[in-house]
């Protein structure tokens, strides 16, 4: 599914337009940004949770030459699926 | 700042963002995520713009062991929503630290890093316990800068080294310069020295002359040390050369003076000890010492700054011409003190002599008339004790003699055999047992025969051979020659 059909479906469900649907989708997504560059976590029951981690800079070694590389810190945007969701997943899978 | 925000508070933000009502903005946060999920669970992938790509990850099953029973167990496959984050978004979240890059080690680098990076590893915690990303980030911002700055450093290190290393050779030749000065300068002061030299350590040079080597080994050690710091030898090496000259030249003219002060001094009171031995044998041994010294002279001068530093050289300039005095000194008292060696072993030869003499003087009489009686004896004796192999080699001997016609020679060999008896009790014990009792026989000394043959010959051993150096009075007990004459000894066991 990609963005068009995901916009589509967005604004069936709430029964707005696909335009207003992408305009919030837009706006909730800029929320959501704002918040993560803030640092915070966002928590959604029965689906995960976004979380900003903060991954320490390492010095790695390309195994072929032998270079080592600083890999300098740097934070990412993680996503762990609730256990809700999780078994969910697997129960429709069995 | 590191809030957790549920579904609720999202609404609530995007109620305040758009003119959508509080309940729609509610449904619409939560058909966001329910479409999503929705999809998933259809096994499908959702990709939405600005934000990333959620897909289900089938995850095999797999054996593992118990860690408390060690039974086998296997977990079971199973399926996993996965998240991975648009680029944009990526990009946006670590704007912080958008800064850095990767970047290529130097061991050194690597090593310094890795220290660091293992004691701070402690903190690779979620950001929510740590206290904020600005102050986190400036904190790496300046680690990195720092590391950068190393970086740089290390690559401005060589030129700052050359300009340091020119500088050192500026101020090696000003040294060179002072230091030409400074002789000078120091024979001011070298004749409170010599004063000193020649007052105290006197007495104690004739302590330290058999001790001499150990204590310039233990100069050495403590210089020694020194010169391993040294980075550019050859730079180095070249000015050395020739302000040690002139220190040696400044130093060996006062040493010359203080010496003769020394002999002057050391001759009434000169022990006649083989002093002159040890105190040449360090010879040698003074010019490493000399270079090391100087070698570290010089890289204390190119550090010297402060007075502190010179003070110290100063210290170490003294110690190095003491010691070159002192040594100077034994060197040119070598000649005197071995003479007084000769005159002290002459005079205990004499006197050795003298006593022998005396002794000699009174048995010579009675050895004249105690050999006949000896030889008559002897025959006697011979039959008698003596075993049957002496017996047999005695008579042969005698017959030989006897057929040749020379009677003397006879009698020689008639009291060797007497002496060898005398010998066969006493064969192991000390040739000092023993005492010059008169002539035994004049023997001729044949090509390769050396006095321990001679002892051999006519003693049955050869321990006595210092008897017929002693009776003998040979110049030189090393130098015979074919043709002499040797006397023979008669001894008698004390």
């Amino acid at each position: 599914m990609n963005n068009k059909l995901f916009l589509k479906e967005l604004s069936k469900r709430c029964e707005i337009t696909a335009d207003e649907a992408q305009a919030l989708s837009q706006s909730l997504l800029d929320i959501m940004q704002k918040q993560w560059q803030e640092g915070d976590t966002i928590s959604l029951t029965g689906f995960g949770v976004f979380e900003i981690r903060k991954k320490n800079e390492r010095i790695s070694v390309n195994p072929t030459t032998k270079v080592r590389m600083l890999i300098p810190p740097k934070l990412v945007l993680t996503f762990k699926p609730g256990v809700m969701f999780k078994e969910k997943l697997n129960d429709k899978k069995l | 700042m590191n809030a957790r925000l549920n579904q609720k508070q999202l609404a609530d933000l995007l109620y305040n963002a758009s003119g959508l009502s509080r309940n729609k903005s509610e449904q619409f946060v939560k058909n966001f995520f329910e479409i999503i999920e929705d999809e998933l669970l259809k096994g499908e992938q959702v990709k939405i713009k600005g934000l990333g790509v959620f897909k289900t990850v089938k995850i095999e099953e797999r054996e593992s062991v118990n860690v408390n029973t060690g039974e086998r167990i296997v977990i079971d496959g199973y399926i996993k929503p996965s998240f991975t984050p648009d680029s944009a978004l990526k990009d946006l979240i670590n704007k912080p630290f958008a800064s850095f890059e990767s970047m290529v080690l130097s061991d050194f680098q690597a090593e310094m890093i890795s220290s660091s990076i293992d004691s701070s590893e402690d903190n690779d915690n979620t950001i929510d316990d740590e206290t904020t990303i600005d102050e986190e980030s400036v904190v790496i911002e300046q680690s990195v800068e720092e590391k950068a700055e190393i970086e740089e450093i290390t690559i401005e290190e060589p030129e700052t080294v050359k300009e340091e290393e020119e500088n050192a050779v500026d101020e090696q030749l000003s040294d060179t310069e002072q230091i030409t000065e400074v002789p000078e300068a120091e024979k001011a002061i070298s004749a409170e020295v010599e004063a000193e030299a020649t007052a105290e350590p006197e007495p104690v040079e004739e302590v330290e002359a058999t001790v001499e080597p150990e204590t310039i080994e233990e100069v050495e050690a403590t210089v020694e040390p020194e010169p391993v710091e040294e980075s550019e030898p050859v730079e180095v090496a070249e000015p050395i050369a020739e302000p040690e000259f002139e220190q040696e030249v400044a130093e060996e003219t006062i040493s010359e003076q203080e010496s003769e002060e020394i002999a002057e001094e050391l001759e009434p009171a000169g022990e006649p000890e083989p002093i002159g031995e040890p105190a040449g044998e360090p010879e040698p041994i003074e010019e490493p010492v000399s270079t090391t010294t100087i070698s570290s002279e010089r890289i204390d001068n190119k550090n010297v700054i402060s007075k502190s530093k010179r003070n110290a050289l100063r210290v170490l300039v003294w110690i190095f011409s003491l010691v070159l005095v002192v040594l100077l000194a034994l060197y040119m008292l070598y000649p005197v003190i071995i003479q007084q060696y000769m005159k002290w072993q002459y005079n205990s030869l004499k006197s050795d002599d003298n006593t022998e003499i005396v002794v000699e003087k009174v048995q010579e009489n009675i050895a004249e008339s105690v050999t006949e009686d000896d030889n008559v004896q002897t025959d006697d004796v011979v039959a008698e004790k003596v075993s049957e192999n002496e017996i047999r080699t005695i008579s042969e001997v005698s017959a030989e003699d006897i057929t040749r016609g020379d009677p003397s020679e006879i009698k020689f060999r008639l009291n060797s055999a007497d002496e060898r008896k005398d010998l066969a009790d006493f064969t192991v014990k000390d040739t000092v047992n023993y005492e010059i009792v008169g002539t035994l026989a004049e023997h001729t000394l044949k090509k390769n025969e050396i006095l321990t043959v001679l002892s051999e010959k006519y003693y049955g051993t050869k321990k006595l051979w210092p008897y017929i150096v002693k009776y003998n009075n040979f110049e030189d007990f090393n130098k015979l020659y074919p043709g002499m004459k040797v006397k023979i000894p008669r001894l008698k066991n004390k």
